[in-house]
This record gives C-alpha cells, structure tokens and sequence, in this order.
C-alpha cells in the first residue's frame, strides 16, 4: 500500500496533500518527497495530512526531518490535521508545540 | 478465548499486516471503538520495534504476535527473535527509553515486558494519561534503544467494558 502524494503550488509555499497510511514501510517515499522538495528551493512546505489515515512515530520522524531541513534553508513546515487519531500523536509526542498544526490549508497558507 | 498466534515476517511492508489483524480481532473481542486507533498504533509501534530489530541484526525470524481475552482483558504479547547476545550497537547518543511502570496501571491499559533494558521516567506523555500506553509505545520506536540484546517480549493489554 502506497502513499498517494499531490504537489502543487499556492504563492511562494508548496503544498504537499498525503493521503493513505503513513508507517515504516511508507514514510520513506515522504521523506524522499520532502526532501527533494527542499533540495529544489521549495522550502516553505505546507503538508496536508487531512488525507491520512494512520499515522505513527515513523511518519513523526519524517516531518520532524522535514522541519529541521526547511528551517536549514530559511524555510518552513506548517501541517494540516483535523482527526483525532492523527492529532492526538502529535499531542502525546508533544511535537503539536514544535510543529504549527491548522486545521485547513488556507489557514496554514493565512498563518 | 483461545490464544491466536500471529507470525509477521520481519519486513517494513508487513507492520500494516499487523495492524488490520490485530484491530479486527481486539473489535471482535469487544474492545471500545474509540480505543481501536490506539490498539492500532501501539501495536504498529511495537511490530516497527520488531522489525527495525530484526534488521539490525539481519534476522529473518518473524515477529511472533499472541492475542489472548478474557472477559476482562484483551491482551496483546510482540516477541521479536533477536538472539541473546547478538550486539544491537548503541546508537551515538542513544539514551535508553522510557517508561514509567507505575503509571501504567492508572492508564486504561497496562503493559509490561521482559528482556526489555531499566527503565527511565517518560518526560513529556503527560496530559494525556488514558493512552500513555500508546505513549509508551510510541517511546519505544522514538527514542534509540539500547541494551536490548535478547528475545524482547512487550504485553500491551485493554480493558474490555
């Protein structure tokens, strides 16, 4: 099972729609996504996760990497959550202080 | 109920496989609706544990899951196969995780294991306290883990209502 992942533009941030079940079989296909991402300039990411069905500490490794690597080159990471299973592992792990969580695209874009 | 035995090859693509069996099983043994995500999660945790030990060491043993219930409990037992003495490495400033046993039984699940190394206070899963189980587990696959050498076997267990 693969993750479905959609690029697209919105003024100077990219966003980044993930969709499926982010775990140790899938994150890498994220984190390479993310990645070159960043590498081509693309450095204020917006990720969508209102898509995502399943999310554990290895899908939280690869938005804690992305936000180090954006932060490298004067970018950003804004998330987009509004379940309650994927927010409560952003709670629990306490990264809902360390990465901005929205509740819309258009509020991370407006942040 | 009869102990169900699961067999999970140690690869990255099977940890869903765990997952779904593991989920449909703790719904049919009655465990609450709204703590199946947590089921799910903790158990993808610990299966990822697994795994990531396994490959370590170039294991190809599965991962040896049971399921038992009775009409209290659903309880939920990951073995990983890592043989005794096979070094594991410390991973450079790697800090050993995390749990505070104490806390488990006023949580809405308990949990405990053997083969597992001493175990630190968690800082940080406050707040949350019904699922620090899921806090725990989620520690586990966080945070580097050392002096694991050796069978590893974690019990996560529900209440069932």
């Amino acid at each position: 099972m693969e993750l479905d992942l959609a690029t697209r533009q919105a003024d100077d941030h990219t966003v980044v729609e993930v969709g499926g079940e982010v775990d140790v079989y899938t994150a890498p296909g994220l984190d390479e996504h993310l990645g070159s991402l960043v590498q081509a300039g693309q450095v204020h990411l917006v990720v969508d996760l209102s898509g995502v069905d399943f999310l554990d500490s290895t899908g939280l490794g690869v938005l804690v990497k992305a936000l180090k690597r954006a932060r490298e080159h004067d970018g950003s990471l804004d998330l987009v959550a509004t379940e309650e299973r994927i927010l409560k592992v952003f709670r629990i792990t306490g990264l809902d202080a360390v990465i901005p969580i929205h509740v819309s695209v258009d509020a991370a874009l407006a942040g | 109920m009869p102990t169900v035995h699961l067999s999970i090859p140690p690869y990255p693509d099977q940890v869903r496989t765990a997952r779904v069996v593991v989920g449909a099983a703790a719904r049919r043994a009655g465990v609450a609706e709204e703590i199946l995500d947590e089921v799910r999660l903790a158990v993808g945790e610990l299966v990822t544990r697994a795994v990531v030990r396994h490959e370590a060491v170039g294991s190809r043993d599965s991962v040896l899951i049971a399921l038992r219930d009775d009409p209290e409990m659903f309880e939920v037992e990951v073995r990983d196969r890592v043989e005794p003495g096979r070094s594991l490495g410390r991973p450079p400033g790697g800090r050993v995780a995390v749990t505070h046993w104490a806390d488990l039984t006023a949580g809405s699940s308990s949990l405990d294991a053997s083969g597992s190394p001493p175990l630190d206070a968690h800082e940080g899963s406050s707040g949350d306290s019904p699922s620090i189980d899921m806090a725990l587990a989620l520690a586990l696959a966080l945070v580097p883990l050392s002096e694991t050498d050796g069978e590893s076997v974690v019990r996560l267990r529900w209440p069932l209502p």
